[in-house]
């Protein structure tokens, strides 16, 4: 995109207060990015809303949860406002907004609905896939939600008439970990969706040290596939980024060992041109699809080198078993100089923000060579904000 | 035993000096203490297992830099626990249990089985206390038959039992100075004071509030003691004046489940079922009663008790159910729990705080286990202290702070990465602690609490816009020009035209690098475009000048191409038609069977015309042309073999030329195709480059007198006939790998389908043209001709594909134009990938989406990406509420699943009226909720079970029919709902 004038990195900044009593362990934007909500272990959710001024001016403010929460997101604009948190009591909460409520009433935020992880341990992370995605998998309007917990288990939630959001069952569930963990070791668990809702819904958690991306087979079951190898630590944040019509995908990762690491997904038989991938899934009804005996005539020539994998593996990915990624490990960055907590990617998947226990936010876009570099670093001082121009220009 | 206590000792004395002695230490210890040492323990050496996080082995052997936690395992759920006033010796209760353990530094040993009577057996204990000063061979019990039974623990054997209370005896307490004197509080509501010299209790105390929970003497004024209560309320009683407690406190909502008071005797912390620890003054004349602090835990409160320290503002809870872990949390930070020991695999039952850094807890788990504080887990350390979120765009909202130590992990995923954690995490508590002493103590450090956290996230918002201009987006969104037809509102216009409209826009965004890629489109297209036409004109001119033999290349350019136009344009319906059938016979005929299939699909003459000449025309025009001709005359000369081939095309051509001019020369011709027809292709496959020059010098030379015959009628037919020639044997030449057969046909097809979509914008294109090659195939050269027409339009596209062959060396059918295409850096199928493909890089989907919208019938692109793009288009203008925009794209867009969710997933929800919930079923009148039919018509108020007309207004509303005879039968202004006046059809705007 190209930037208007030569101080185009120039940043608008309107510093604001949370208000929360303790640290804030999540932001979040909704769709439109208009409205955003915070969690922090104090407890609250908060709502905030935009203003004309471009500041955020608090909308609501309960106590969602009794314990820290860790994680806040907005569900698909199509359902109407729903947030969902999950925290360390071990739910995940379900929230609806109440238009005919008073603003300012504690009513406002309806809880519609809560999970609670089974083996009563906390709950780390949640994501929506992305609704096409659930679309196409043949569950139609499903509004799905995963989450992972303590366990090492991620339990994916469905809810078959998002019109009401007081039903929900659970769909699938993944077991992360090899064993159980012992009690005393320090954990940490995440996920996150594929934005794009080519080749059925994909996810990527991380587990403890290791993260690994979990793909639809025939069944609608997530079944490992590809590991995104080189954690020295726990991995503390992934994020997938929006494809947005690239040939490859990119998946950042926030590790204890102090890195943040981009890993990016290719597919070794260039298989995304392939046109044959055309609405596979939308075909499919609930996911099922023609055993492949059914084609075997017209398929026969297609298969050659993938039979193998089809052999092996005979419930393979969703929507692509003959898809196998490459995964490359493009960068890794220790800039932090410490545990890097979170990672996130913007809305087109072009730049990458990362933070750390240094307090500093450090943003990573890819240069002309397709390099990832740091953009520039948001430092934490307070009410000393500062902004650092880095060797990166923008592409103009 | 000695070693640990004196370690242990040492350990209490200074935290920081011990991990360094320790370290020095533990060989020497480990030494020192003999084997048998922990034979000692005897059967409990078997239980004891040190629950170390990794490294530390299970061995009874101390390793300093392992948590101390011991556990030790018993036959029965404990519910209950109590220290000796020494700290050595715990005494363990439970239904069945009444034990004595010795707690070392590394191992729990049994001292003794306290027997129980056989009624006492029956009834749960559910609390001990060990006596204190004076009564320290005192064990005291309550049962749940309201018993309270003293034992001697030197003896181990019932002393005596005290029975008043008739019900439950929740707890007991010894006055911490008098240990003579016990409180016992009960289900029945009632707190007893004992004095145990007595047969009968000395007081009983009624708080007139429920059952009593709990009850506490206060260390620092052992005349007071704390009650809790099942009502909610906790009390501060002087027992010497047991008629009326000192202080009420409506405390918790709910049952009060325990209370325990600070060290500094003024304090109070309670808790509760309604899960939270609140710490209160009990002597604070404020009426209004607050809580000085508050802890929101996760399940109800069961027991409290504060760390053992001065000024201590840290304590620890468990809970009744739910959670099995004791927490320790300081009132500094009360949302985040200090320290979690997650040890215990049932309730926790008891907690006690053997000293600052021990916790004794037992379990209905069927054990006891000694943690240590310092080695439990920190769930700050698994908090983030950062938190960020990306808007649609460029926004970007963060909150961080550094964490206050900054380590530097190494790859251990255990709780510590080393010892210096430890040693720093310690001098932090003790510099932490040592601050207090600058305080008064008088006054509490819970009245002032100075270094309460403070979160210092800074948050801000901030707004990038050099990563995504919003306000170009918006504007570009609205200015693009995404359809040609003008179907989604303006003008119709060609896509050369588009796309400077495109370009203009962006210009005015500042896009200028956008801006210009869109003129290099434009320029692209344009020159394409042109390149068609001059192609034609080429054709037609060379075909002139085929004919004329000696004619120039330019001026047969020049004259030709308006003709090749015009006959192309109109002739091939008219005037070819009728003459086909003679021409089927023919090698062309076969052509002309090809075309024929390509043609029908293809759009009116004029476009197909145009853009087929467009599409294979890559070469500059004039010069092209004349090149050709030229060297086509050459080639003549030298190639004979060329010449024949070319000749049979221009036979065929001839043929159809001559069935424009004349039946009789067509059909005369044909013959000679035919005979030639088997010529061509070998010498197609000699000829390259040379062949589109022979065509026409073919004509010229070999086939002079059928191209004269032709010549005559039209000079486009000529042409056509050429250019057929020509395709045959190119294709022949170059498919011959790929489908040599029916090569011919098949080529010929391929080519002029490619071009006729080019032109058309057909959409069809490949497949299509794959069909068609197929049938041709199968039909080879007996194809059948039924539409001359066609395949004169036909030849007329294939001699675009002539034209650009020149250059290339391959020319004529769809596939070897493309080819050719493809070679020119700025050929608009080239310069879409590279566009496409750099801005989709930089997340420019704006860009992808709409150049592929624009030029998706003209190029190809990747259906995924494609489909990728749009979408994600979509997405950001939803995001930005650009919805007008976002319909309109699912409205042209060709990609089916977009235009099948664009219809599919558009819908208006339905909510009840009365109760507001959503009706499940959209386009039902029936709530499932409220179980009531929805509000019928306003004015029949029948249920409207179809279309319901409202005002939108004042929202009132029915059966249009109804409304209808309201306004216009019944001529009424206003709203027909009872009390509502609204004027809903205003008669002066609009009357019918």
């Amino acid at each position: 995109m190209s930037g208007r004038s030569p101080n185009s990195s120039q940043a608008n900044y309107i510093q604001f207060s949370t208000g929360h009593d303790d640290l804030v362990h999540d932001v979040a934007y909704d769709f439109y990015g208009r409205r955003m909500a915070t969690v922090s272990s104090d407890q609250r959710l908060k709502v905030f809303d935009l203003n004309d001024e471009g500041e955020w001016v608090i909308s609501e403010s309960f106590r969602a949860h009794d314990a820290s929460i860790n994680r806040v997101i907005w569900g698909p604009p199509e359902h109407g406002q729903i947030i969902a948190t999950c925290s360390y009591d071990r739910t995940v909460r379900i929230w609806e907004e109440q238009e005919m409520e008073p603003k300012g009433s504690n009513l406002r935020w309806k809880r519609q609905f809560q999970m609670t992880s089974e083996s009563h341990t906390a709950v780390y992370d949640i994501s929506f896939p992305p609704m096409s995605a659930c679309s196409a998998s043949g569950t139609s309007t499903g509004l799905k939600l995963a989450f992972i917990s303590t366990d090492g288990t991620v339990h994916i939630y469905e809810c078959r008439e998002p019109q009401d959001l007081t039903h929900w069952i659970a769909v699938d569930v993944i077991h992360t970990l090899p064993a159980a963990l012992g009690k005393e070791i320090e954990v940490s668990f995440c996920l996150d969706f594929c934005p794009s809702r080519w080749g059925g819904e994909q996810l990527v958690v991380g587990a403890m040290d290791k993260a690994q991306v979990y793909r639809h087979n025939r069944l609608g079951k997530f079944r490992p596939a590809e590991e995104l190898k080189g954690h020295r630590g726990l991995v503390r944040d992934v994020s997938w980024a929006a494809g947005m019509g690239r040939s490859y995908h990119l998946i950042a990762t926030a590790c204890k060992d102090g890195r943040v690491r981009i890993f990016k997904l290719t597919t070794g038989a260039g298989n995304l041109a392939a046109p044959k991938s055309k609405y596979l899934n939308s075909s499919g009804g609930s996911g099922r699809r023609p055993r492949p005996g059914v084609g075997a005539g017209l398929g026969a020539d297609l298969r050659g080198q993938d039979e193998l994998l089809t052999v092996v593996e005979p419930e393979g990915g969703f929507g692509g078993e003959d898809e196998r990624w490459h995964v490359d490990l493009i960068a890794d960055f220790d800039d932090h100089h410490s545990d890097v907590w979170r990672v996130a990617w913007n809305a087109t998947g072009t730049v990458l923000s990362s933070a750390g226990d240094d307090g500093n936010i450090r943003l990573w876009k890819a240069a002309f060579s397709g390099e990832f570099q740091c953009l520039s670093v948001i430092a934490s001082h307070r009410s000393s904000s500062r902004w650092e121009e880095d060797q990166v220009t923008f592409d103009d | 035993m000695a070693e640990s206590t004196h370690l242990s000792h040492h350990i209490s004395q200074n935290r920081s000096s011990k991990a360094v002695f320790a370290r020095l230490a533990q060989p020497f210890i480990g030494s020192s203490r003999p084997p048998s040492s922990s034979g000692l323990a005897g059967g409990a050496s078997g239980h004891a297992a040190l629950s170390a996080p990794s490294n530390s082995a299970p061995t009874s052997a101390p390793n300093v830099l392992s948590p101390r936690t011991v556990r030790y395992t018993l036959n029965c759920p404990v519910l209950a626990l109590s220290a000796h006033v020494d700290g050595e010796e715990v005494v363990v209760a439970g239904r069945e249990i009444l034990r004595i353990l010795r707690v070392g530094y590394n191992e729990i040993s049994e001292v003794a089985t306290l027997r129980q009577s056989g009624e006492q057996r029956k009834h749960f204990q559910y609390d001990v206390k060990w006596g204190t000063l004076h009564q320290k061979n005192t064990i005291a019990t309550a049962g749940t038959n309201g018993t309270i039974c003293l034992y001697d623990a030197k003896v181990g054997l019932l002393d005596r039992q005290l029975r008043e209370h008739g019900r439950q005896v929740h707890k007991i307490a010894f006055n911490p100075v008098d240990g003579r004197l016990l409180l016992s509080a009960s289900q029945d509501g009632t707190i007893k004071l004992w004095d145990l010299r007595e047969k009968k209790s000395r007081l009983t105390f009624s708080g007139r509030a429920d059952a009593v929970r709990d009850v506490q003497f206060n260390a620092g004024n052992a005349v007071e003691f704390a009650a809790a209560f099942d009502n909610g309320t906790i009390q501060r009683w002087d027992y010497r004046k047991d008629n009326i407690y000192e202080r009420k406190i409506n405390a918790h909502n709910g049952p009060v489940f325990t209370v325990d008071w600070h060290p500094d005797g003024k304090h109070c912390a309670s808790g509760g079922r309604d899960r939270t620890v609140k710490v209160w003054d009990l002597y604070s004349e404020d009426p209004r009663r607050k809580a000085k602090h508050t802890i929101a835990t996760m399940c109800s409160v069961s027991r409290i008790a504060w760390r053992p320290l001065k000024n201590t503002t840290e304590l620890a809870t468990c809970a009744i159910n739910n959670d099995h872990r004791v927490h320790v949390w300081d009132l500094k930070r009360p949302y985040i729990p200090a320290r979690i020991m997650d040890e215990h695999l049932a309730s926790t039952t008891g907690i006690l705080w053997k000293d600052d850094e021990i916790v004794w807890s037992c379990s209905k788990d069927m054990t006891f286990v000694q943690n240590d504080v310092v080695f439990a887990t920190q769930p700050i350390n698994s908090l983030t202290h950062a938190a960020f979120s990306w808007g649609p765009t460029s926004d970007f909202t963060f909150a961080t702070q550094p964490r206050g130590r900054v380590r530097r992990s190494g790859p251990s995923t255990g709780r510590f990465e080393s010892d210096e954690d430890l040693i720093r995490d310690d001098r932090r508590r003790l510099g932490r602690s040592s601050s207090f002493k600058g305080l008064k103590p008088a006054l509490s450090v819970l009245e002032t609490l100075t270094d309460k956290f403070i979160s210092t996230q800074s948050a801000a918002r901030i707004t990038i816009s050099s990563i995504f201009d919003t306000e170009a987006f918006r504007y570009l969104a609205q200015k693009y020009v995404i359809d040609l037809s003008g179907t989604t509102g303006g003008a119709p216009m060609s896509l050369a035209q588009a796309c400077a409209s495109n370009a203009r826009a962006a210009m005015r965004a500042q896009q200028y690098r956008t801006g210009q890629t869109w003129k290099i489109l434009q320029m692209a297209l344009d020159w394409e475009d042109k390149m068609v036409e001059r192609g034609n004109r080429a054709i037609a001119g060379s075909i002139v000048s085929a004919a004329g033999g000696t004619l120039v290349a330019r001026r047969a350019l020049g004259l030709g191409t308006e003709q090749a136009h015009r006959s192309g344009a109109a002739s091939p319906q008219q005037g070819l038609v009728p003459e086909t059938p003679q021409g089927a016979a023919t090698p062309t005929q076969i052509r002309a069977g090809l075309a024929d299939e390509e043609l029908l699909p293809l759009p009116p003459p004029p476009l197909t015309f145009g853009t087929s000449l467009g599409s294979s025309t890559t070469s500059m025009d004039g010069a092209r042309s004349i090149s050709n001709g030229n060297s086509g005359i050459e080639d003549q000369i030298l190639g004979p073999p060329g010449a024949n081939s070319e000749v049979k095309s221009q036979l065929n051509g001839n043929g159809n030329g001559v069935g424009m001019g004349g039946s009789a020369e067509s059909s005369a011709e044909h013959p000679t195709g035919n005979q030639i027809g088997v010529g061509p292709v070998n010498v197609g496959n000699g000829n390259n480059n040379g062949y589109y020059n022979h065509p026409y010098q073919g004509i010229g030379s070999v086939a002079t007198v059928a191209a004269t015959d032709a010549t005559p009628p039209g000079s486009y037919g000529n042409g056509n006939g050429n250019v057929v020639g020509v395709d045959v044997g190119d294709s022949v030449e170059k498919r011959a790998g790929r489908e040599r057969k029916y090569s011919l046909a098949s080529e010929a097809t391929s080519s002029s389908y490619g071009t006729a979509g080019f032109g058309g914008r057909e959409s069809e294109g490949e497949d299509d043209a794959g069909e068609a090659e197929r049938r041709m195939a199968a039909q080879g050269m007996e194809a059948i001709q039924e539409e001359d027409p066609m395949a004169n339009s036909s030849i007329l596209r294939q001699n675009v594909p002539d034209i650009r062959t020149p250059r290339t060396g391959e020319w004529h059918d769809g596939g070897e134009s493309e080819e050719e295409r493809e070679a020119r850096p700025w050929n608009p199928q080239n310069l879409v990938e590279k566009f496409t493909d750099w801005y989709c890089e930089r997340g420019d989907v704006q860009m992808c989406a709409t150049v592929v919208l624009l030029l998706a019938g003209r190029v190809r692109v990747d259906e995924r990406r494609s489909d990728e793009w749009v979408e994600g288009y979509i997405q950001l203008l939803r995001r930005f509420k650009l919805f007008v925009t976002a319909a309109e794209i699912v409205k042209t867009t060709q990609i089916e699943g977009l235009r099948e969710a664009g219809g599919n997933q558009t819908f208006a929800k339905v909510g009840c009226g009365r109760c507001y919930k959503p009706i499940a079923q959209n386009g039902s009148w029936f709530c499932e909720r409220c179980l009531q039919i929805q509000d019928g018509c306003v004015i029949c108020r029948e249920t409207v079970k179809g279309r319901w007309t409202m005002c939108q207004t004042c929202s009132h509303g029915g059966h249009d029919n109804c409304l209808r005879e309201w306004f216009f039968g019944e001529k009424m202004d206003s709203c027909a709902a009872v009390g509502c006046d609204h004027d809903c059809l205003p008669r002066n705007h609009s009357d019918p």
